[in-house]
């Protein structure tokens, strides 16, 4: 199973994922995730039959700095799609 | 790209594994102390009370160094070891050093002033100050710094204040502090009582009620009374009935929800945690709690959402209570203790984060969100997990087993006594001041605010209060501290 890791935060608006140049976004997290399954279909072309997996780490910085020292993290999300 | 998220993610860059790692440092330094008999521990500063001010400051052992000595000491080596932390953090450290530099000196001289014969002594120490009256206000330097931070924390100049965020971490310097407490628990383990057992056992027991009950009575009267749409109701009930911040930072997580929803909840948390901290502990002591003094700490650690405010408030209920006791009773309890009973409480409520978040984001995404996609991890357990925890742990382990094998009782308590004691209430001082350096009152007055903070009074005034108290004193009621001796 092919593994992708990104990173992926909320601008006030919309949720935004991101790894390099890859940049996808949406209003909820149900729409992201399909746009995030389309974008990833087209950059690796999974096979016919193949799952994909996908750790989005929530970028932590984007909490206001006071925060931080309360709990180590976010939220850390799995998705695997089945092609 | 961005990394995969592993079991030691973080191991050495968040301020939870560096209150563990700190915090084992010196016991591990007390420990050796005390297994060589190489004084490598006592230099630590303690402050007195005091009519001549000669004799108010004095390293843990006295024969040591002099007191002004062992001051410049702490400071360095307590600098020293935090900028490590800081650096390895990726703190801005110049920002930190001074910011830590400045509240390291703000808070000795809070220390040091407040600890005066005239504010602290009791009734019964007066005649050895020779003085004819005193206040008699146990922990009024806790008293004075907190209200010193909140002062410059809320009027001081926006930049000064954004400066002094960068040094002012209440949550590492309790969680260095709770380690070191640990120990406490340990040298109990030496003396044989089995009490320190039984004061994790009903802890545990305390809080697992606590959690069934609190919970789903807070998510309701949100949904039900203030119309709270559930991603709203959820992220209070976990921060009002948990764990405070984190837990409003756990459930936010688990439920996926907005990040705007726990930082706004989170302002309010430590807002109301600050105004407990101030109210608790004078009632607890002025009201018949004073005859259960374990029991009104334990409720302490329901009730007082930040593990900061929590450990601070039972520190002043400690000195309250222990002062009234002395003063009418005649009696002289262990110092410690009533701060041990409200700390475990909440240590039990820290440590089922990971499993509460790990259960609400199964169901929420299997039955509430509906995404078959994405799968909950049950790493989520271990990474929310707080790693200050496994510190107290060991220390209390390592400082029982040593001391009752090879190390033996005289030593152990010779050795570790300068952290488990009086480098405890340093940090302890330093968590005051840097709690009312980062309480800012303004956030009250954020938009959207009133609605939210007036669910989380209510839910703390009519559920949290009431059924912690009753809680804590069915599990509770009975044990009362050691007495010195």
């Amino acid at each position: 199973m092919h593994v992708v890791n990104m990173s992926f935060y909320h601008d006030g608006e919309q949720w935004i994922a991101r790894d390099g140049d890859l940049e996808v976004m949406a209003s909820n997290l149900g729409d992201l995730d399909g746009k995030l399954r389309e974008a990833l279909e087209k950059r690796y072309t999974p096979p016919q039959g193949s799952r994909l997996a996908v750790n989005l780490d929530f970028d932590y910085s984007t909490i206001p700095h006071w925060m931080i020292q309360y709990h180590p993290y976010y939220m850390h999300r799995r998705l695997e799609f089945d092609y | 790209m961005a990394e995969e998220k592993k079991w030691y993610t973080g191991m050495f860059s968040t301020e939870d594994w560096w209150s563990f790692w700190i915090g084992l440092f010196f016991v591990a330094v007390g420990i050796i102390a005390a297994a060589t008999g190489v004084d490598i521990s006592g230099w630590v500063i303690g402050f007195e009370k005091w009519v001549d001010i000669g004799n108010a400051l004095q390293p843990d052992h006295s024969n040591m160094m002099s007191g002004v000595s062992s001051l410049i000491v702490s400071y360095i080596i307590f600098t020293i070891a935090t900028c490590v932390g800081a650096y390895f953090m990726g703190m801005d450290m110049k920002k930190y050093f001074w910011a830590w530099t400045l509240i390291f000196w703000l808070s000795a001289i809070i220390f040091l002033f407040s600890r005066h014969a005239y504010i602290q002594a009791t009734s019964i120490e007066r005649a050895d100050f020779g003085i004819s009256w005193s206040l008699s206000i146990g922990g009024a330097h806790y008293i004075v710094a907190l209200f010193v931070g909140l002062l410059i924390g809320n009027l001081a100049p926006k930049s000064f204040r954004e400066f002094m965020y960068h040094g002012a971490r209440p949550e590492w310097f309790i969680k260095i502090a709770i380690v070191f407490l640990g120990c406490k628990l340990g040298m109990k383990v030496v003396d044989s009582t089995g009490y320190a057992l039984e004061l994790l056992l009903v802890g545990a027991c305390a809080t697992v009620a606590a959690y069934l009950l609190f919970w789903p009575l807070v998510y309701t009267l949100c949904r039900k009374g203030f119309k709270l749409t559930r991603e709203w109701a959820a992220t209070l009930a976990s921060g009002i009935s948990i764990c405070g911040v984190s837990a409003s930072i756990a459930t936010g997580g688990a439920i996926r929800a907005r990040p705007i929803v726990p930082v706004m909840i989170s302002s309010l948390i430590v807002v109301f945690a600050v105004v407990e901290l101030v109210i608790l502990p004078p009632v607890l002591t002025y009201t018949p709690w004073f005859n259960e003094p374990m029991a009104a700490a334990s409720s302490l650690g329901l009730t007082v959402k930040t593990d900061g405010a929590d450990a601070a408030a039972g520190a002043i209920t400690d000195q309250l209570m222990r002062t009234r006791a002395q003063q009418e009773l005649g009696v002289q309890w262990e110092e410690g203790w009533i701060t041990s009973a409200s700390v475990m409480t909440k240590i039990w409520i820290d440590m089922f984060i990971g499993v509460w978040a790990l259960i609400l984001a199964m169901l929420w995404l299997r039955y509430v969100e509906k995404r078959p996609d994405e799968k909950v991890e049950k790493m989520e357990v271990w990474w929310r997990f707080p790693k200050f925890v496994l510190g107290y742990f060991v220390a209390w382990i390592a400082v029982g087993v040593l001391g009752l094998t090879v190390i033996g009782p005289d030593a152990m308590d010779w050795g570790i006594h300068p952290f488990e004691s009086t480098g405890r209430h340093l940090f302890f001082i330093l968590t005051f001041t840097s709690i009312g350096l980062v309480t800012n009152f303004r956030k009250l007055a954020e938009e959207n605010m009133g609605r939210l903070a007036l669910a989380y009074g209510l839910g703390l005034l009519l559920i949290i209060i009431p059924l912690g108290w009753i809680i804590a004193y069915i599990f509770h009621n009975g044990m009362m501290p050691p007495t010195v001796g």
